[in-house]
């Protein structure tokens, strides 16, 4: 009986380390069909009113996770990652915690990019993109399908993101460079693939740190109960 | 005596012939867009300009690489932020269509991540061992290259070759 209890324990065990490592494997280095991400652009579209619900739903750090947002992009998730609701629901808490909490770190440290920072890098983008017949192609198809005009998507839309996503960069820009004056990293002009790997280690290490630490407090039961499943 | 010195000079000029080596550099130049996706951050492109550059050395009967080198250059974004990385996964040699040698672990330089552009990737020359040919074949060196983002999700391909015929 003991020996059965133990053979169930182990195959308990394994099947959460590998289904949370599916999870976490699945945001990156992972190929997606462009008609999904086309689908999910719609469904961005059909679903304005929904992110619009400030429900505060849970707190990161004290950073508000609202049900509009959550319920968005776990459907996001679901389209594109082919994900099932339960490992939605983890996986978009567990990204949207993380990148709050390192946003409001960059905005803390003077790191966040201006919005007039961010529209010269939409911009950038826009021009790169229209360089490129295939992705001018398919960027417009993408704008179509979020229901935006070319000039809302990247003097607005593209915008937010950019901002967001380029001042969590920047945070991990100054992860290294702090390791650097305090002697943990050594100073490298040009990289090896040895000195790459160790500073990719180095601040996947730090990220991963600031991330066990985060506080999760749950407001609502039901969305616990979600993640927690 | 005219004559002797003449053709001593004919025989030299053949012998010179006989045992010169030319060298060149061959090259070849792509500019790819990858794109990506993430459900945070939408929709995102980086542009990748990449360069081959070999040194052919044709012996009389016979033609080798001495030296691959591969630049790559990121166009887009070109702040001090999140680049993605840029690797060489391949670089093969092929007489005809027979495949001589493909080098797969390759000491490559990268400026990535952390670092503004232009991303460097070295090959060192001295791979070319086993990799001469004769010169009636028609050569060819195709450089592999993948890029890659942890944040994103790889819309398309993100791979890269480079090739040329030599």
């Amino acid at each position: 009986m003991m020996q059965k209890n133990k053979v169930i324990l182990f195959i308990l065990a394994l099947s959460i380390v590998l289904s949370l490592f599916g999870v976490s494997a699945l945001r990156g280095n992972n190929v997606v069909d462009i008609n999904d991400v086309l689908k999910a652009a719609n469904t961005i579209k059909e679903n304005q009113l929904e992110q619009d619900d400030k429900t505060e739903i849970a707190t990161a750090n004290g950073i508000s996770l609202y049900r509009g947002e959550i319920e968005l992009k776990k459907k996001l998730s679901m389209i594109v990652f082919k994900l099932d609701e339960k490992d939605a629901y983890k996986d978009v808490v567990k990204n949207l915690a993380i990148n709050k909490v390192l946003y409001k770190m960059a905005e803390e440290k003077g790191l966040a990019l201006t919005m007039e920072e961010a529209l010269e890098a939409s911009l950038l983008q826009r021009d790169m993109v229209q360089r490129d017949e295939e992705a001018l192609e398919e960027t417009n198809k993408y704008i179509k399908a979020l229901g935006l005009t070319e000039n809302q998507y990247w003097t607005e839309y593209h915008v937010i993101q950019a901002q967001q996503y380029l001042s969590i960069q920047r945070l991990k820009e100054s992860i290294a460079n702090e390791a650097i004056e305090q002697g943990k990293l050594p100073e490298v002009k040009i990289h090896t693939k040895e000195t790459s790997k160790l500073y990719k280690d180095y601040i996947n290490k730090e990220i991963k740190e600031i991330e066990d630490d985060i506080d999760l407090e749950f407001i609502d039961e039901q969305y616990e109960e979600k993640f927690n499943n | 005596m005219k004559k002797i010195t003449c053709l001593v000079l004919t025989f030299l000029l053949l012998l010179s012939f006989s045992t010169v080596v030319f060298a060149d550099t061959i090259s070849t130049t792509n500019s790819k867009v990858f794109r990506g996706w993430n459900t945070d951050w939408g929709y995102w492109s980086w542009e990748i300009s990449s360069g081959y550059y070999g040194e052919l050395v044709t012996y009389p009967t016979s033609k080798t690489i001495s030296e691959h080198d591969v630049l790559a250059y990121i166009q887009y974004p070109n702040y001090e932020v999140g680049l993605g990385d840029y690797f060489m996964t391949a670089l093969t040699i092929k007489a005809d269509s027979t495949t001589l040698r493909t080098y797969y672990d390759l000491d490559s330089i990268n400026r990535d991540y952390i670092l503004p552009s232009p991303i460097h990737l070295y090959i060192y020359g001295g791979i070319e061992e086993g990799t001469g040919m004769s010169i009636s074949k028609e050569g060819n060196v195709t450089v592999s290259l993948a890029f890659q983002d942890e944040d994103f999700a790889a819309i398309g391909s993100w791979s890269n070759t480079l090739s040329k015929n030599f």
